[in-house]
C-alpha cells in the first residue's frame, strides 16, 4: 500500500510554515518565505521543499496527499497594507458618515490591549480611518423602525443612481448597509439585485447576511470588511486551489478560519471575510487536543514570536470565541478565537522611560533589522539580545546554527539604552529585561485570568513559538501555574495544529425578550432555522450527517445591561425547563467574572448563536520523535544566568533531538532543540513525551 | 506575525522626544527598590484598577456608565493621595486631590476590611455634582490599613426634580438631588440596610442603583485582593517604598516639563453661556504664573457664583491637572506627586468654589469646559508648541420621559428613561502633525466614550435619528485641519400624552464659542426644534424643554480648530477633502490657495491643479503680513 499524507501551510507576515504528515504518523516541517505579491507562490514552494524533505517529486507527493489545510494572512495583509478592491457603499440616508464617526474609545483603539497613557491623553496621532472614503459612499431612501417594519419604501430609483455613480468610479465591491436590516432583509436582498444588474462583476456584501446583529456599528463595518477584501481573497483561495490541481492535487482542500474551523474553497469564497484573524486561530485547539492526552482541561495557549505574544485561556476545555475584534480602528464582528496579543516577543525593545521605568515592547524591531545581535544594523536592545547575554541561547546554535549572532553586539546595545540610564551592569539590565517581559506577559495573562474568573493554580501553560519556551518555566513559576508544556512542533504550532482542526461554521440571529416571557415556539425555528444552513453548509463540504455536531449558545444580561454573556443552551428543543437552566447558569456565570449576582433579578435574552461542527481528519496530534540517535543528549556546558544563584554558572547543554522518550531532565540547564531553547531554572524538572511534548514535573 | 491591532503613532514619536531631552538620568532618584520590582509593582497596580474598571464597565446599567465610560479608578496610599489610576475619565481620578480627604476625615481612622465609604455632597466630599457618586474601600495587608481604593463614576440616577442631575433650575443643591455625605454603607462586609433603604428610596428605578453599587463594591473587593497578593509577593515595606517612588516620579516629571515652560504670569479666559437662570454668560478668568519649577492657577478675577455652573473645589483643582497634562508628555506619571507643584487659588464664593447651597449640576462640562479652555490658553502661551486647536463643547440633548404604557419589571412600575445619542457632538482640534478627531466631543472627554449604536437607542426611546452627517465647510482650517462640524437630526415618536422633554443642561457654547488654545474660537452651537407644521423654536443650553409627537430636534454642532497656517496645508489633503465632499472648491481656493478643476464637473470628479494651486498660494503668502 502507498503511504498517504496530509498538508498543512500556516502563510505568515514574513513566513510560510509548512507541515507534512504521513499515515504512519512521521512528520516533515519546512519554512519558506512568504511571497506577499502572490502568496500561493510561497505557498507551493513550501509544500514543494516538503516534497524534497521526503524526497518524493512534487506531483506524486500531491497525488498521495488526501487533505491540504491551508491558513493565510491574506485577507489580514489586504487590510493592513490597504490594497483590497476598490469599494463602495450604499447605506439609508441620513446616514453616509456613521463609520465615520469615532465608534471605538480611543483608549480601545489598540484592540485587547492596555492603553498606554500616551493613547489616553494625547491627540497627537492620526484617528482611524475607515476602509471606504467618504466619496464612494452613496445613500438610498428607505428607513425600517425598530421592529424591522418599514416606514419609508425603498426608493428603487435613488438606488439605480447610486449603482451608476459607484459603477462610474469603477467601484470593484460595494457594502450594503442599511438600518435594521438585520431584523427585515428585504430593501438590501433588492439593492443587491439591482446594483448586479448595473454592474455585473461587481461584488456585494450585504448587512443582513454578514452579520445579522443588532448595532449598526459593528455590523456595517464587518460589512465593509467583507467586501473590502472578498475579491483577492477569493481570488487566492481559486487561485491556490487550482495551482494545487494543476500539480496534481485531487484530495480536500481547506482553509482555516478566525472562528478556529475550517472551510472548504466554496464556502470561503461566499464568506472570505472569515479569514480576517484566522492567523492564530489553530493554536488553542491543538493545545487543547494535547492537553487531553494529559487529563489537562484547563490551560493558557501562548504563542511568543518576534513581535507579540499570542494568549488563549480554555477553561474547562472550550475554546472560546470573541465577537469584539477591532481591527485598524474598526469593530469586527464576525466570531474570532479569543486570542489576545501583548507586544512582547524576540523582538521586543526594551528601553528606559524619562522617569527612569523599563519598559519592553510594543515596538519590535522585527526582522529586519532586528535585535542588535543579529548583525543587520539594530540598535535597539530587545529580549533576544538580552537571552544572548544571559546565556540562555547559544550565538552558534540560533535557528539550529541557521543564523550567527553577535554577543557583542546585543552587549553594547544593552548598555547604552538600559544599562548606563539605569546606572546597573550590562548583565543586570539584560536578567531585568527578561524579568520585564516575563512581568508584561505575566500581566496580560492574569488580566485574562481575572476577568474570566480563573484560578492560576489550576492552569497549565502551553508555549508555542519560537521565544516561548525561553521563558516559560520562570513565567509559570511567577504566576504560580500548575505546569507547563512545550511540544517540538511549537515553532510551527499553528500549521501543526490547523491539521488536526474541524469543519466549522457559525450563524448568529437577534431576539431580544425577557427569559421569562421568551417565545419559544419562535426561538426554537430560529434554532432549527439556523441548523439547517449549518447542516447544508457542512454537507456541500461533504460531511456526513452523521459527522455533524451542533452547539447551541445565547447572550443573557440582566435587565438594563448593555453587555452580555454567552451561556450554553442544553441540548434538545427549548422548553421552559431549559431555558431556566441557560438562566441559572448566567447567574453563576456573572457571579464567578464580574463578583456578583442577584438570582431574582429579571434577565434578558439578546441573541441566540449555533454553531455547526464536523470532523475532517480523525487522527490525533502526535508529533512522533523527530529522529533517534543514540549518541549522548549531552552537548557541553555553557555560563548561563539564574537569579537563584544571584549570576551567572556553569550548567549542562542539552541537545533536544538525542533525548529519549520517558527522559527526565532537570533544571538548572537548558535544552537546544532545533527551532527553538528551552531553559530550566533550578528546580524545574521535564519529562519528554512520546508525542514529543516536553512536560513539567516539578511540584507547585 | 502580530495580531496587536493598530499601534498609534506617538508612542515612538514621544520616545524620541524623551531621548532627545537627555534621557531619564535627571529624574530618576535615588532608591532602595531595585528598577525591576519598581516597574512590576506600578504595571500591577495599574492593572489591578483596569481590572476591576473592566468588571464594572462590562456589567453597569448605568447610561453613562456603560457607554461613555464616565468612571475611574484610582489607588490611594494611607494619607489618600493618588499613587496610581485607570485610565478611563481623568476627572474620575484627580477629584481625589481634594475629596478623598474629605471622605474620609470625618472617620478619624476608624476603618475595617470590608468598608464601603459613599459620598456624593457637593459641601462636604466636593468633588463636584451629585450624579457622580465616589467609593472608597479601605485596604488591609498583614492586619493593618494599608491604603485606599476609590471608584467615582456617574450614576444612572442620584434623585432631585429631573432624571439624570442636569436640570438647570434646581432651586437649590437639595432640589439638585440626593446629598449623601460621607457614610459607611457596608460595614465589616455589612451592608447597613436602613440607610441603604433610605438612599434607594430617593433615587429613580433604585433596583438599577443598587446592583450597580454591589457590583462596584463586589469589584473592589477583587482588586483589594490582588493588592494583597502584591504585598504577599513582594513583601509591605517594598511595595511602600514602590509607592514612594511612584509619586516621587511623577513630582519629578512635573518639575522638568514646568522648567521647560516660559516663565511669567500668561492669562486666559472664558466663558459659559449662561447659567440656566440669570440671562448672561458666566466668565471663568485664570491668571498663571510659571516659577522656577511650580506652577500657580489663579482663579481670583473669575465671576462670583451664579446657580447651576459653579464647580465644586475638587473639580476646579482637577481641571488645572487635566490641562497641564494634556500640554505635558503623555508619559509623565498622572498621581499626586505632580500636585506637589501645582497650586490653585480658587476664592470661596466664586464659581470656581461656591458656598452653599448654591445649585452644581453642570460643573464637569458646561463650566467645565470653559474653564479648561481658560486654562489651556494660558499654557499655550508658556509652551506654544503644544498648543491645539480648540475642541467642540458638549452638544447633544438628553431625552427623557415616560413609556405609561409600559412597565419595567425591575420595579414593577412604569417605565422611566433617560438616553443621550452623542451622535452630536462637535469635533476635535488640531495639533502639529495630526488633523483633529472627528465627532470626539470636549476635550475632557479625551475620545475615551463609545457611541451607542443608533439602533440600540430607537429600540430602547421613542426618537428616531433621520440624519448623523458632517457638515461641508465647517472644520476649523489650518495646516492640519479640524475635525467637520457635525449635524444630526432626531424625530420624536412618543405617543401623545407621553411625558417627553429634551434636556440640555450639559450642552455649552451656543452663545459664547468654544475657544482654543491657540486663539481662535471655534463656531457656534445651533440647536432647534422643529414643529409638526414647521414652525421653528430655539433650543437653548441648560434648559429642559418639552417635545411633542412628530417635533424633531435638530443640532449643529461645531468642527475642531485648526492648527497652523492653511496656506500650508498639504495641497493633495485639501484636494482630497474636496472630492469627499467636506471642503467645497469655493473654499479650498479662499481658505488653502488650492484650486481644483475643471469647473462644472460635480466634486467628486475634480482634480487638483498644482501649478495655479503653487501660483495662487505664491501670490497669497506675498499679500500676508508677517
Amino acid at each position: 500500500m502507498t503511504t498517504t499524507y496530509r498538508i498543512s501551510a500556516d502563510c505568515g507576515g514574513t513566513f510560510t510554515d509548512g507541515v507534512l504528515l504521513s499515515d504512519t504518523n512521521q512528520v516533515w516541517v519546512a519554512k519558506t518565505d512568504t511571497t506577499p505579491l502572490d502568496p500561493k507562490v510561497g505557498t507551493l514552494n513550501c509544500i514543494s521543499k516538503l516534497a524534497e524533505q521526503v524526497g518524493v517529486p512534487l506531483r506524486e507527493l500531491l497525488e498521495a496527499t488526501k487533505t491540504i489545510i491551508l491558513g493565510t494572512t491574506v485577507a489580514t495583509n489586504i487590510v493592513a497594507t490597504r490594497s483590497g478592491a476598490k469599494t463602495g457603499a450604499i447605506t439609508t440616508r441620513g446616514y453616509r458618515d456613521r463609520l465615520f464617526f469615532l465608534h471605538v474609545a480611543k483608549s480601545d483603539l489598540g484592540g485587547d490591549r492596555k492603553a498606554t497613557p500616551a493613547e489616553l491623553f494625547s491627540f497627537r496621532s492620526p484617528h482611524p480611518q475607515p476602509l471606504v472614503p467618504r466619496h464612494m459612499v452613496a445613500e438610498v431612501d428607505e428607513r425600517l423602525n425598530f421592529n424591522g417594519e418599514v416606514l419609508t419604501q425603498l426608493n428603487e430609483e435613488s438606488v439605480q443612481q447610486a449603482a451608476r455613480y459607484l459603477r462610474d468610479k469603477g467601484v470593484e465591491a460595494v457594502a450594503v448597509n442599511l438600518l435594521f436590516s438585520h431584523l427585515n432583509p428585504a430593501h438590501e436582498l433588492r439593492i443587491e439585485e439591482i446594483v448586479k444588474k448595473e454592474i455585473p462583476t461587481v461584488y456585494v456584501s450585504l448587512s443582513s447576511r454578514v452579520l445579522p446583529m443588532l448595532g449598526e456599528v459593528a455590523r456595517w463595518s464587518t460589512t465593509v470588511f467583507s467586501a473590502y477584501v472578498a475579491p483577492k481573497t477569493a481570488a487566492y483561495a481559486q487561485g491556490v486551489s487550482a495551482s494545487l490541481a494543476d500539480c496534481g492535487f485531487k484530495g480536500a482542500l481547506a482553509f482555516m478560519q478566525s472562528n478556529g474551523g475550517l472551510a472548504t474553497t466554496d464556502i470561503v469564497c461566499e464568506n472570505p471575510a472569515a479569514l480576517l484573524v484566522s492567523g492564530p486561530a489553530a493554536g488553542p485547539a491543538l493545545g487543547l487536543s494535547l492537553a487531553r492526552g494529559r487529563g489537562i482541561t484547563d490551560l493558557v495557549t501562548t504563542d511568543m514570536g518576534g513581535t507579540s505574544f499570542d494568549i488563549s485561556i480554555i477553561a474547562d476545555g472550550q475554546v472560546n470565541l470573541t465577537q469584539k475584534k477591532v481591527i485598524d480602528g474598526q469593530k469586527f464582528g464576525l466570531p474570532a478565537v479569543d486570542v489576545n496579543a501583548v507586544g512582547a516577543g524576540g523582538g521586543s525593545i526594551a528601553f528606559v522611560d524619562t522617569v527612569g521605568r523599563l519598559h519592553v515592547g510594543p515596538a519590535s524591531a522585527g526582522a529586519l533589522p532586528g535585535p542588535a545581535c543579529y548583525g543587520l544594523g539594530g540598535k535597539e536592545p530587545t529580549v533576544t539580545d538580552a537571552n544572548l547575554v544571559l546565556g540562555y541561547i547559544d550565538p552558534n546554535y540560533f535557528l539550529g546554527g541557521a543564523r550567527k549572532l553577535d554577543k557583542a553586539l546585543a552587549e553594547a546595545a544593552i548598555n547604552e539604552k538600559v544599562a548606563n540610564p539605569l546606572g546597573i551592569s550590562v548583565e543586570a539590565s539584560a536578567a531585568a529585561i527578561h524579568d520585564i517581559v516575563n512581568a508584561k506577559m505575566g500581566g496580560a495573562i492574569e488580566i485574562m485570568f481575572s476577568r474570566r474568573g480563573c484560578d492560576p493554580r489550576d492552569f497549565t501553560l502551553c508555549a508555542a513559538g519560537g521565544a516561548g519556551a525561553l521563558h516559560v518555566a520562570r513565567l509559570t513559576r511567577d504566576l504560580g501555574m500548575k505546569g507547563f508544556m512545550v511540544p517540538r512542533m511549537a515553532p510551527v504550532f499553528c500549521a501543526y495544529g490547523m491539521m488536526f482542526a474541524d469543519l466549522k461554521h457559525n450563524y448568529t440571529r437577534t431576539y431580544t425578550a425577557q427569559s421569562g416571557k421568551a417565545d419559544l415556539v419562535k426561538l426554537n425555528a430560529m434554532y432549527a432555522e439556523m441548523e439547517e444552513e449549518a447542516r447544508h453548509t457542512l454537507e456541500r463540504e461533504g460531511a456526513l450527517p452523521s459527522q455533524i455536531a451542533i452547539e447551541r449558545t445565547m447572550d443573557l444580561r440582566y435587565y438594563g445591561q448593555v453587555r452580555e454573556q454567552t451561556i450554553s443552551v442544553p441540548d434538545g428543543p427549548l422548553t421552559a425547563a431549559s431555558l431556566a437552566v441557560a438562566v441559572d447558569r448566567f447567574h453563576e456565570k456573572h457571579r464567578r467574572v464580574i463578583g456578583y449576582a442577584e438570582s431574582g433579578y429579571p434577565s434578558v435574552i439578546a441573541r441566540i448563536h449555533l454553531a455547526g461542527v464536523a470532523k475532517l481528519v480523525t487522527a490525533s496530534p502526535h508529533a512522533g520523535t523527530l529522529a533517534d540517535s543514540q549518541a549522548s543528549a549531552a552537548k557541553g556546558r555553557r555560563r548561563v544566568f539564574f537569579s537563584e544563584f544571584g549570576g551567572f554558572s556553569d550548567v549542562e547543554i542539552f541537545q533536544g533531538g538525542r533525548l529519549h522518550v520517558g527522559d527526565l531532565i532537570t533544571g538548572p540547564c537548558v535544552i537546544e532543540e532545533q527551532m527553538t531553547t528551552l531553559v530550566l531554572p533550578p528546580g524545574e524538572c521535564v519529562r519528554l513525551d512520546a508525542d514529543g511534548t516536553y512536560i513539567s514535573q516539578s511540584e507547585r | 506575525m502580530t495580531h496587536e491591532g493598530n499601534t498609534l503613532e506617538p508612542i515612538t514619536g514621544l520616545r524620541d522626544d524623551a531621548g532627545k531631552s537627555g534621557g531619564m538620568s535627571r529624574f530618576r532618584g535615588t532608591t532602595s527598590v531595585d528598577p525591576t520590582t519598581f516597574s512590576v509593582v506600578w504595571n500591577r497596580l495599574e492593572s489591578l484598577l483596569d481590572d476591576a474598571g473592566e468588571k464594572v464597565l462590562h456589567a453597569t446599567q448605568s447610561y453613562v456608565l456603560a457607554l461613555v465610560r464616565d468612571f475611574g479608578l484610582s489607588w490611594l496610599n494611607q494619607n489618600g493621595e493618588i499613587v496610581a489610576a485607570a485610565a478611563y475619565i481623568a476627572r474620575h481620578i484627580f477629584t481625589a486631590a481634594e475629596s478623598a480627604q474629605n471622605m474620609l476625615r470625618p472617620f478619624n481612622g476608624d476603618f475595617a476590611p470590608g468598608d464601603l465609604i459613599l459620598g456624593n455632597d457637593p459641601y462636604l466630599v466636593r468633588s463636584g455634582h451629585l450624579s457622580d457618586w465616589t467609593f472608597i474601600k479601605p485596604v488591609f495587608c498583614q492586619g493593618k490599613l494599608f491604603g485606599f481604593l476609590q471608584f467615582r463614576g456617574h450614576m444612572a440616577d442620584t434623585g432631585g426634580s429631573l432624571p439624570g442631575g442636569y436640570g438647570a433650575d434646581a432651586y437649590d443643591v437639595i432640589a439638585e438631588g440626593l446629598n449623601i455625605p460621607p457614610l459607611k454603607i457596608i460595614k465589616g462586609g455589612v451592608l447597613d440596610k436602613d440607610l441603604w433603604a433610605l438612599v434607594c428610596r430617593n433615587v429613580r428605578n433604585s433596583k438599577q442603583v443598587d446592583m450597580d453599587v454591589m457590583l462596584i463594591d463586589g469589584a473592589l473587593a477583587q482588586a483589594e485582593k490582588q493588592i494583597g497578593k502584591l504585598v504577599d509577593k513582594y513583601g509591605l515595606g517594598t511595595v511602600k517604598a514602590c509607592m514612594s517612588e511612584i509619586m516621587a516620579a511623577g513630582e519629578r516629571a512635573a518639575r522638568a516639563e514646568i522648567l521647560q515652560m516660559k516663565r511669567g504670569t500668561f492669562s486666559g479666559e472664558s466663558a459659559t453661556d449662561w447659567d440656566g437662570t440669570t440671562d448672561k454668560p458666566v466668565w471663568v478668568r485664570v491668571d498663571m504664573t510659571v516659577g522656577e519649577g511650580d506652577l500657580v492657577f489663579d482663579f481670583s478675577r473669575s465671576d462670583p457664583q451664579v446657580s447651576f455652573v459653579n464647580s465644586p473645589l475638587g473639580n476646579t483643582i482637577s481641571i488645572a491637572m487635566e490641562s497641564f497634562y494634556a500640554f505635558i508628555d503623555p508619559m509623565a506619571p498622572k498621581n499626586q506627586g505632580s500636585f506637589a507643584l501645582v497650586r490653585v487659588i480658587a476664592p470661596e464664593g466664586t464659581v470656581v468654589n461656591p458656598r452653599y447651597p448654591a445649585t452644581v449640576g453642570a460643573c464637569a462640562i458646561s463650566v467645565g469646559e470653559p474653564m479648561m479652555e481658560a486654562c489651556k490658553i494660558a499654557l499655550a502661551q508658556a509652551l506654544p508648541e503644544r498648543a491645539t486647536g480648540g475642541f467642540s463643547r458638549h452638544g447633544c440633548p438628553i431625552v427623557f420621559g415616560m413609556d405609561l404604557d409600559k412597565i419595567d419589571p425591575r420595579t414593577n412600575s412604569v417605565k422611566q428613561y433617560m438616553a443621550e445619542t452623542f451622535a452630536s457632538d462637535g469635533s476635535g482640534g488640531a495639533m502639529k502633525g495630526f488633523d483633529g478627531w472627528p465627532g470626539v466631543g470636549p476635550g475632557s472627554f479625551l475620545a475615551s466614550f463609545v457611541r451607542p449604536d443608533i439602533e440600540h437607542f430607537e429600540s430602547e426611546v421613542p426618537f428616531r435619528v433621520t440624519r448623523y452627517e458632517f457638515v461641508t465647510d465647517g472644520e476649523g482650517a489650518g495646516e492640519y485641519r479640524g475635525g467637520p462640524a457635525v449635524f444630526v437630526e432626531t424625530v420624536s415618536d412618543a405617543k401623545p400624552g407621553h411625558p417627553t422633554s429634551l434636556m440640555t443642561g450639559n450642552t455649552d457654547g451656543m452663545i459664547v464659542a468654544a475657544r482654543g488654545a491657540n486663539g481662535q474660537d471655534l463656531s457656534l452651537l445651533e440647536m432647534w426644534i422643529e414643529g409638526v407644521d414647521g414652525s421653528l423654536r430655539i433650543l437653548r443650553t441648560l434648559a429642559n424643554e418639552p417635545i411633542y409627537p412628530g417635533e424633531s430636534f435638530k443640532v449643529r454642532a461645531p468642527g475642531g480648530g485648526g492648527w497652523g497656517d492653511p496656506l500650508d496645508r498639504s495641497a493633495e489633503s485639501v484636494w482630497r477633502d474636496v472630492i469627499d465632499g467636506l471642503v467645497t472648491p469655493e473654499r479650498a481656493r479662499n481658505i488653502y490657495g488650492v484650486v481644483v478643476g475643471p469647473d462644472g464637473m460635480s466634486v467628486d470628479q475634480l482634480q487638483l491643479d498644482d501649478t495655479a494651486t503653487a501660483s495662487l498660494r505664491a501670490s497669497r503668502k506675498s499679500q500676508t503680513i508677517r
